[in-house]
């Protein structure tokens, strides 16, 4: 499988003078239409390692390589395209503009683009009906349920056929029945060849993935490549892996 | 006991906290001080009036007067309870010298005169009447302010030494407005000097009941008493003439302290609004644990109660400091004032004023955590602000491009944040013209309209000599003779009898000669051609009660003839009231001559105006721009700077307001410039958005801003031109400043302003704001 994303001796310190150090030289990799995922007790630093791999914060030390590009070297406007266009972002609270409604709010990342808005606005409608969303379209952002709301954010994602999609806990704020249909709609994504990083502490989302990466204290201590598609074997393994590398 | 929550809360909020203290403490004292000032300046003036025993009706005279005639007046009108005739010696300014400075220069009559004897008395700087001894110089304060004179300075009046013992409080003429001024000697200096001057009269009265001025004032023009001067001058207009220039202070003062009421309201509304933004789930958390609205509200205002309740405190007391430094001048010119604790009071109550009106305010937005409902706040964590009704305007249908249609979109759902700073920048607009357009009025030729004398390049004044008529004509001949000149005009200024029904008479001056040669613009009808038609200025016309086409008596050579108004025509010049006739009369006074010249295509007016003063040495001689700098210079010069600080102040305030409007606004949507920021909008796309929506609100507020200035402006710019005399003048606007200068400028100040306000986006770390 090709690279598509790498992360080499990546290290990250908050704080006063970075006294807390957060990430300690993490090596991480991820192929061209790979899901993985990346577990971890609390506060072991995989938001801030996704952060990183995303552009969306920049690392002490260490690289970042996407599509071969390092993107450290990037300036902001070519790291604001490159996330537009290659990078999709679905986060654990829904990032929406409050004052305007679902199908705008999906269409958001091409508004700038010199695209037919017609065309836009059917490939989003397209995504809802999809993600079981249809005439939804012309309510706010609060007048849908929560789950409603992150398969609006997943269809924002996809709008400009990334090649990776970002997910910071895309199913912790929700009941396990949304919860469901958010993986399956991430599982039906990776299938059509979108890479996938996604960051979660439920075994069951991480059974979706092909690989599982486990954290401990900034760094990565286990990790796990599915060989079954038995959901039931996976889940023991993961289980197993996490009870002897918590 | 929200203490704690207060301290912690304002030490995170800062900056926040720090501009909203400042604001407020600028407000309170600005308003403070307009009280303070205000009660001061009249307990002076009160004083001043009351030591000076100002006389309640004053008219100047120029000339002979019956002495008998007016003690006749007087015994008639049992009302007067004293009166007095004072010379004024008017003395050439060439002729007035202070260690070698002489007068020359000055716009003012300078008159010498001797301390009264019964009533208005002229008071050195303890309010005490002056008591000057032979030998000794009393110089009005305008001159001691300007030529920066001390007690002890040496003067030279026509060659004879004076010293100046003091300086003359004067409850007439203290204003740089008024255009005489009074110096004080011994009266056998004032007889010594009387071959010098040209002795004028002030006819004064005091009345045991004010409200018998007006009667005595239309009495003494229907008597046809000695008037041969400006118009009369009342109590009232006395006590306005010295308020006014420190009345308008104090109404900056006001208008300022309101600006930044208003940019106070902004900052608490938008920190409010930011607070909710940030703590939206806890409120809503709040009130699902079952505590009463009104007990989280209070939570929330306890802070800007407490601020407000500071910054107005130290605001009252900055007050009493600006107000002992710009109570000095008043204090100079007018005297302390006595009210006591007056002012202190009155300041104190503005100052509250102003706590209030902040604190019902923020009151009223935090009401608006009422409509919070806990369950979209625990579930969204954001909230919409309009309860969820979304605009029709939508990005999916329209074509705009993006960051043009979230820049509209923007504008259209929180309207209510963008008209306040729309309603500051109409007012910037607004202050920025219209000083402007009123000294582009004074500046543009089509000024000599008002000046009723026509479109004229050179004018010679012929006046004060004993034969002004002959000079004119010998001086006509010769210009006949000068193929320079195109056209020339003689006028002839002489006084007439107005006969009223009662046998008294009024005096109306009227210019005889040829009104068509240089005609002046008529508003209404047309010059004056047949032996009995006159033509009138508008005001000489309202105060006859006549218009267009109506009759008019006047006693010509001893006879009664009367006249038919043929014309109505603008005259800002002799008080605004004169009029013309085509008549011949052999009687009447000559008051003056004018003549009036045109000058062929291609002739320099400044050259030929210097050849002709030096052939005609005797009389005065001017261009038009030479004229209305002599005339109303010293007005077009203070407009010119009223114009130039307020326009600058406009900036400022545009400036100031866009940069604290916008650093707010990004505070406030930080969240959602996250949001764009990953969703890959660069920062250029966003500072464009902000940029935009600035420029937007911009273009409207030009637009309603001159709208307001040609409309509300016109008639507010004519108001105050009307305060320095001059009445009927049609403001101007100057299409550069207008249209080019003004909204240039205060669109680079809004740009400048935005652009620093939310210089933010570029450092903004989104993962800040999206991890936790
Ligand atoms: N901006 C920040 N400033 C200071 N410390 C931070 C910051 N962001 C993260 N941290 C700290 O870094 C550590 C790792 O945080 P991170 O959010 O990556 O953890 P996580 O593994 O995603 O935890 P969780 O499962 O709870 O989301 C934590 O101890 C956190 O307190
Ligand atoms: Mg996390």
């Amino acid at each position: 499988m090709k690279k598509l994303l790498s992360g080499s001796e990546i290290t990250m310190s908050f704080g006063k003078d970075k006294t807390t150090k957060v990430l300690k030289g993490v090596d991480i990799a991820v192929g061209e239409g790979e899901f993985v995922a990346l577990m971890g007790a609390s506060g072991s630093g995989k938001s801030t390692l996704l952060y990183i791999l995303s552009s969306i914060e920049t690392a002490d030390e260490g690289r970042v390589f996407f599509d071969g590009i390092e993107i450290s070297k990037l300036n902001e406007r070519e790291l604001a395209d490159l996330r537009r266009k290659e990078f999709g972002f679905v986060f654990q609270q829904p990032t929406m503009l409050k004052n305007l409604n679902l199908l705008d709010n999906i269409i958001l990342p091409a508004a700038n683009d010199q695209r037919d808005r017609k065309a836009l606005a059917e490939r989003a409608l397209e995504l809802m009906a999809k993600t079981g969303l249809e005439g939804l379209e012309g309510r706010g952002i609060t007048e849908v349920s929560g789950g409603q709301l992150q398969r609006a954010g997943i269809c924002r994602a996809v709008l400009n056929h990334p090649k990776i999609i970002f997910a910071d806990e895309p199913t912790g704020a929700l009941d396990s029945k949304s919860g469901v249909e958010v993986m399956k709609l991430m599982t039906s994504l990776h299938r059509e060849g979108i890479a996938i990083l996604l960051v979660t502490h439920d075994i069951k989302v991480a059974g979706a993935a092909q690989r599982v990466l486990v954290m401990k204290d900034g760094e990565i201590q286990g990790e796990i490549r599915f060989e079954t598609d038995d959901i039931e074997k996976r889940e023991r393994a993961l289980a197993e892996l996490l009870r002897n590398k918590p | 006991m929200y203490f704690k929550l207060i301290a912690n809360d304002i030490k995170n909020s800062r900056l926040i906290s720090t501009t909203v203290v400042v604001f407020i403490f600028a407000a309170s004292m600005l308003m403070a001080a307009a009280a303070g000032i205000g009660v001061r300046l009249a307990s002076s003036i009160e004083n001043l009036f009351d030591q000076a025993k100002t006389p309640h009706y004053m008219q100047m005279h120029a000339g002979e007067i019956d002495r008998f005639r007016l003690g006749r007046f007087v015994q008639d009108h049992p009302d007067i309870e004293e009166y007095l005739v004072a010379e004024f010696l008017n003395i050439e300014g060439t002729q007035i010298q202070f260690d070698g400075r002489s007068l020359a220069d000055s716009v003012q009559d300078n008159g010498f005169v001797a301390q009264n004897e019964s009533f208005d008395f002229l008071l050195d700087l303890e309010n005490r009447p002056i008591v000057a001894l032979p030998g000794e110089i009393y110089v009005p304060i305008y001159y001691m302010k300007s030529l920066g004179l001390s007690v002890g300075d040496k003067a030279k009046i026509a060659g004879r030494e004076f010293t100046v013992a003091g300086f003359v409080r004067d409850s007439q003429m203290n204003a740089g407005l008024v255009s005489s001024k009074r110096f004080v000697v011994h009266e056998t200096d004032l007889q010594s000097l009387e071959p010098i001057g040209i002795p004028e009269y002030l006819i004064e009265f005091r009345l045991n009941d004010l409200s018998q001025i007006a009667q005595l004032e239309s009495d003494y023009i229907n008597q046809g008493l000695e008037s041969n001067g400006p118009s009369a001058i009342t109590y009232a207009l006395f006590r306005l003439i010295n308020m006014i220039a420190d009345a308008m202070m104090i109404a900056v003062l006001a208008i300022v302290g309101l600006l930044v009421i208003l940019i106070s309201f902004l900052c608490v509304r938008f920190t409010l609004l930011a607070k909710i933004e940030d703590e939206y789930k806890e409120i809503g958390i709040l009130k699902a644990v079952g505590i009463p609205q009104r007990n989280i509200r209070r939570i929330y205002l306890a802070k800007y109660l407490f601020l407000a309740g500071i910054a107005c405190a130290l605001g009252f007391l900055a007050a009493q400091f600006l107000q002992s430094f710009l109570v000095q001048n008043i204090e100079l010119y007018m005297g302390k004032s006595d009210a006591g604790a007056v002012p202190e009071l009155l300041g104190a109550a503005a100052s509250l004023v102003v706590f209030l009106m902040i604190y019902a305010y923020a009151n009223g937005i935090v009401k608006g955590f009422d409509k919070i409902s806990a369950a979209d706040a625990l579930r969204f964590g954001v909230p919409s602000e309009k309860d969820g009704r979304l605009s029709k305007f939508q990005l999916a249908p329209s074509s705009l491009p993006g960051s043009f249609f979230l820049s509209v979109h923007e504008l259209i759902v929180s309207k209510k944040v963008y008209v306040t700073m729309l309603a500051v920048l109409v007012v910037c607009v607004f202050i920025a013209t219209l000083p402007a357009d009123m000294h582009h009025t004074f500046a543009d030729r089509s000024f000599i309209g008002y000046l009723g004398l026509g479109d004229y390049d050179l004018r010679i004044d012929i006046a004060q000599m004993d034969d002004i008529v002959e000079r004119a004509e010998k001086i006509m001949d010769e210009l006949d003779a000068d193929s320079d000149i195109a056209s020339a005009n003689l006028l002839i200024s002489k006084v007439f009898d107005v006969p009223l029904g009662s046998g008294a008479a009024q005096k109306i001056k009227i210019e005889l000669g040829d009104h068509q040669l240089i005609p002046v613009n008529y508003t209404r009808g047309a010059a004056p051609t047949a032996e009995n038609e006159i033509a009138l200025s508008e005001l000489n016309a309202q105060d006859l009660g006549k218009k267009l086409g109506d009759h008019i008596g006047l006693i010509v050579d001893g006879r009664y003839r009367s006249f038919i108004v043929s014309g109505l025509y603008s005259d800002i010049t002799n008080g605004g009231k004169t009029a013309k006739a085509a008549f011949e009369s052999e009687s009447g006074a000559v008051l003056w001559a004018v003549i009036v010249i045109r000058l062929t295509d291609g002739v320099l007016p400044e050259e030929k105006l210097s050849a002709y003063r030096e052939r005609f040495g005797d009389v005065k001689i001017s261009d038009v721009n030479g004229y209305v700098d002599q005339t109303f210079g010293g007005t077009k010069e203070a407009i010119g700077k009223v114009a130039l600080i307020s326009s600058l102040l406009a900036l400022v305030i545009a400036f100031t307001l866009t940069l604290l409007f916008m650093r707010m606004l990004y505070f406030k949507d930080k969240k959602q410039i996250a949001v764009l920021k990953a969703v890959g909008f660069r920062n250029a796309d966003i500072n464009l958005q902000y940029v935009l929506r600035a420029m937007i609100v911009l273009l409207l507020s030009l637009l309603i801003g001159m709208a307001c200035t040609r409309t509300v402006g016109r008639s507010l710019g004519t108001l105050i031109l009307s305060i320095f005399n001059i009445s009927g003048v049609r403001l101007l606007g100057s299409a550069a400043i207008r249209y080019f200068i003004a909204p240039i400028s205060i669109g680079i100040s809004v740009a400048f302003g935005t652009i620093l306000g939310v210089r933010g986006i570029v450092h903004l770390k989104i993962s800040e704001l999206i991890k936790e």
